[in-house]
């Protein structure tokens, strides 16, 4: 009840940004040079069929009777239509979300499986084999631009060993998973060395807290402290973390997407730009700030649920 | 490269656990040099370029095309156009020099200043601009940048412009809140009480604690740009064929990335280099400027 | 002052810890820290030991010291902390899991700060009972009934209703009050306190210092109590050590201590407390400030600072020496010459001694 209320409270809060990035969304069509109706038309360029797709676009309105109209739009789930596939771009970018969001979720369960293992072995043993090992995996890992890393992941194990597809989405729960293993550890690599490093800081923090000694002080085993008190305060802060950076992760898949031929939206938007298919575009940034702004408000509510401190301040 | 060893000094029993051997005062300081060394031999070695190949970057050679490595007069062989390696890495280096710093000087000025002013004048200005903050920061990054070239049209200008528009905010949202903590400090709160303006209050006063925090957070930056700028080349809708720029060169030699694999390595290589000097700048300078807790 | 003292003469079954030449040193950028410089204590069964000094003079360092939590990372120590009524030999460089079974079970902790003890997304039962699980296998509701009965014990009003708290639920006493039912939830021999009230407020610090003077009344346990404050270590201890830039400089009975102090620093500490004073006095502050502790020497560390020194404070090396009385030690070669201005008043502690207060248990404001 009291998260229903905070979660109505947070909503409240983001609609000032929503309506922000419809408004971006809707400039940004409006930076493209020319005449839109000369970009549709093509070499079928008339100045009727010019005014005729400027009244259906509602280009002879004033500006913000476009927005009014672009707004109401697409609330409803009209997005335009795209210039080269000729067909809604609400329902291209509907065929496309769900292996992007397959994409995003395989790689984010990835990232909390390379980071908390390494982050918390890394604080625990400071100066250790597994803490060099990480700090250069941070750096180099870092340095590593996604591509690169999953031209080299075809390389190995899609062509010299040849244990994975290399090439589309699959079909099937263990055919995506099959599919976009490789994909996804591209994108947990660099993600991970961010949640390493915040991870790692936060455990050294709270191992020296005052509660951890007591704990210790219990007369419990080692393992039961890192369970009780080190692991869930030092994951919590993880997640605002993983929220913050998770616009990150989205945009790599941008990329990744590409390298591997995934039918996402990543691989939608870059072909759209190449085709200069401006509609798409539009509703893709649309729909990319939304959803990224969905799953913020996703782990904020997560994260004050999980702690009580703010689970009663929170209201 | 450390070694785990019991350490033994002064008297009786001393007992101390693992002890890296490179103490951590100096850890900073060896990142440091070593990243800026790094770096100054990739931009000697990119913008001398001339200096180091007779080659151009797009004189095609039909006659010598994917020659391998320590081929004669080729030192890392030449692509399928018979185009010298070297020296399509060296010219191509530029580029993503100028995106490593060119993109991300410009943002973190105006960000800086950005963050500064809007936490010196709160409402309504700061309130605004934070706002405006918020909302750049609610598209991924990377999906803005290409949405800005999509509109604009492919070019490294527009490459610059669309960095600007959509990485100064990491850096006004850091000098905002540093800013804003550092109005609470006694220095600033004596200073607005004797008067100063506020010009000088936010240079002489405000600065100098939010400049470090740039600084470090621009090379990370810095990383960011030249990727992003690499995975546009190699994406194609960076800058235009044939500027050679490192993503895109590994790009084209990924087609032959079963048997001339330097053709996309040697690249790659020379990417992650630039990567790691600049982070290990950062990390440097994130131990040098951390003020020292004084006991 | 309460309990009967056995000063001086004592069997090895009869102390509890022994604490031996300790030195903790601690690497800093500005040099190497000896934190703790030559300690040595001893504490005997059914006894309360203060330890007094100032901030930086080794108290804490001394009571991780004790409880086995040393070295840590950084620091490298000399000198040997032992349990012998609990066959301990050792806990300094031990591994921490062999000292499971002394913690809790034989000692155990009343932190500085109390409000920073608990793990804040837990709650407050489950805290308290997994001190319980470590010692005694109890079914359910028995330990429930045990977490309620030590809950009660410490004086935490309807602790039934309570067990779902989390610690930020709790006011500064009440959290202090959890730890100490904490510690006594294996039923240990010691307790070490580690200044416990000093986060609390006032009327807060009296309450707990008597739950913790009724606590070792009633259970017999021995109790070293750390503090800054001379009149607070005055009120409760037996004995007193106490502890400048690193070192033991005096350490005797409670009574000797307050009525003929033989260190020119403890003199200096009485002085200055405006309790011990007599009205009309005034209160004399102790000029300069302590040194750093890095690279000392082996000569007096207060005689730059002490009204009484002479050219050979600072050329001999001084060391903890008999001061007449038995199980009186002091760290000035000049005691035997100074005429140290005893306290006239003869009313030390401000409070009345805890004897005749029985302990209060209302309702803290939260």
């Amino acid at each position: 009840m009291q998260l229903l209320f905070y979660l109505g409270k947070r909503i409240g809060q983001l609609i000032p940004i929503l309506v922000g990035i419809t408004v971006v969304s809707f400039v940004l069509i409006r930076l493209v040079p020319g005449d839109p109706a000369l970009q549709l038309l093509g070499n079928h360029y008339t100045p009727q069929a010019a005014a005729l797709v400027n009244h259906n676009l509602g280009l002879d309105q004033s500006i913000p009777a476009q927005y009014w109209l672009f707004l109401r739009h697409s609330v409803v789930g009209n997005l335009g239509m795209s210039y080269y596939y000729h067909d809604a771009v609400a329902h291209e970018i509907a065929v496309r979300f769900p292996a992007t969001i397959f994409l995003i979720a395989f790689a984010g369960v990835l990232t909390v499986l390379i980071a908390v293992p390494l982050g918390t072995i890394s604080a625990l043993r400071q100066g250790g084999l597994v803490d060099q090992g990480a700090r250069v995996f941070f750096l180099v890992g870092y340095a590593l631009p996604g591509f690169l890393i999953g031209v080299l992941l075809i390389l190995l194990f899609g062509v010299k060993i040849p244990i994975f597809p290399i090439e589309g989405y699959g079909s099937g729960f263990a055919g995506h998973i099959g599919h976009l293993f490789l994909p996804a550890v591209t994108l947990a690599i660099p993600f991970s060395t961010v949640l390493v490093r915040s991870l790692r800081a936060t455990v050294i923090e709270v191992l020296g807290t005052d509660y951890v000694t007591t704990a210790k002080l219990k007369g419990l085993s080692w393992f039961t402290v890192l369970r009780r008190d080190v692991l869930p305060n030092s994951l919590l802060p993880l997640i605002v973390v993983f929220g913050v950076n998770l616009a990150f992760l989205v945009g790599g898949t941008v990329i990744i997407e590409n390298v591997f031929s995934i039918p996402g939206l990543g691989s939608l938007l870059v072909s759209s730009v190449s085709t200069r298919d401006f509609p798409v575009v539009q509703a893709l940034t649309l729909f990319f700030g939304v959803f990224v702004l969905a799953v913020n408000l996703v782990t904020d509510v997560l994260h004050v649920s999980l702690d009580p401190r703010l689970t009663l301040k929170a209201v | 490269m450390v070694v785990a060893s019991p350490m033994v000094t002064g008297r009786s029993r001393v007992i101390a656990r693992t002890q890296v051997l490179v103490p951590t005062f100096m850890r900073g300081r060896i990142a440091l040099i070593s990243g800026t060394v790094l770096l100054v031999i990739i931009a000697i070695g990119c913008i001398g370029a001339p200096l180091f190949t007779k080659y151009s970057p797009t004189t095609i050679d039909p006659l010598n095309p994917l020659l391998p490595p320590f081929a004669p007069g080729h030192l890392l062989g030449t692509d399928e156009f018979g185009r010298d390696l070297l020296s399509r890495i060296l010219y191509g280096g530029r580029y993503d020099l100028a995106i490593a710093f060119g993109a991300t000087s410009v943002t973190m000025v105006f960000g800086m200043l950005v963050g500064l002013f809007a936490g010196h004048f709160g409402r309504p200005f700061g309130t605004i601009a934070m706002r405006f903050v918020d909302l750049v920061f609610a598209f991924p990054f990377i999906v803005l940048v290409i949405a800005i070239i999509a509109m604009l049209g492919p070019s490294l200008l527009n490459l610059f412009i669309a960095l600007w528009v959509a990485s100064w905010v990491s850096y006004a949202r850091i000098s905002h809140g540093r800013t804003v903590s550092a109005n609470g400090y006694g220095y600033v709160v004596a200073a607005r009480a004797l008067g100063f303006s506020r010009l000088r209050i936010i240079f002489r006063h405000t600065l100098p604690s939010v400049l470090p925090a740039c600084l470090i957070f621009a090379m990370v930056d810095a990383v960011g740009n030249v990727l992003l700028g690499a995975s546009l080349g190699f994406l194609g809708i960076g800058i235009r064929q044939p500027t050679p720029e490192w993503g895109s060169i590994i790009a084209e030699g990924q087609n032959y990335i079963l048997s001339e694999w330097w053709l996309s390595i040697l690249p790659g290589i020379a990417l992650v280099l630039l990567g790691v000097a600049l982070s290990l700048i950062g990390d440097g300078l994130a131990d040098a400027l951390r003020p020292r807790d004084s006991r | 002052m309460t309990t009967a003292m056995t000063s001086g003469m004592s069997g090895a079954d009869d102390v509890a810890l022994d604490i031996r030449g300790l030195s903790v040193h601690i690497p800093t950028d500005n040099g190497t820290v000896t934190a703790a410089d030559d300690v040595s204590l001893t504490v005997r069964q059914n006894e309360v030991l203060g330890i007094v000094g100032e901030t930086g003079s080794g108290k804490t360092v001394t009571c991780r010291a004790m409880l086995g939590l040393l070295p840590t990372k950084h620091s490298t120590h000399e000198g040997a902390v032992s349990y012998p009524a609990a066959d301990v030999a050792e806990v300094l460089g031990v591994p921490q899991r062999q000292l499971r079974s002394l913690w809790g079970n034989y000692v155990a902790m009343i932190p500085q700060n109390p409000m920073t003890s608990l793990n804040p997304i837990r709650k407050i039962g489950p805290q308290i009972a997994e001190a319980v699980d470590a010692h005694d296998s109890l079914s359910r509701s028995a330990r429930r009934a045990r977490v309620i009965e030590l809950m009660t014990m410490v004086g935490i009003p309807a602790p039934e209703n309570r067990l779902n708290d989390f610690p930020h639920q709790f006011s500064g006493g009440m959290l202090q009050r959890t730890l100490i039912a904490i510690a006594l939830a294996g039923r240990p021999k010691l307790l070490i306190a580690d200044e416990p009230t000093t986060a609390l407020d006032v009327i807060i610090q009296d309450q707990i210092l008597n739950l913790l003077l009724q606590l070792q009344r009633d259970t017999g346990l021995s109790l070293v109590l750390v503090s800054h404050d001379l009149s607070v270590v005055a009120q409760v201890c037996d004995r007193v050590a106490v502890m400048y830039a690193g070192q033991v400089v005096e350490l005797a009975d409670v009574d000797d201590v307050l009525r003929a102090p033989e260190h020119p620093y403890t003199a200096a500490l009485l002085n200055s407390l405006p309790s011990a004073v007599p009205r009309g006095r005034p209160l004399t502050t102790i000029p300069g400030a302590p040194p750093q502790l890095v690279a000392l020497g082996s000569t007096c560390r207060f005689a730059e600072r002490c009204a009484f020194a002479q050219p050979e404070c600072v050329e001999q090396d001084s060391e903890l020496l008999d001061a007449g009385k038995p199980g009186h030690s002091v760290r000035c070669i000049r005691h035997d010459e100074i005429q140290l201005p005893a306290l006239t008043g003869g009313t030390v502690p401000t409070t009345q001694p805890p004897t005749t207060q029985p302990p209060t248990f209302e309702r803290e404001l939260s």
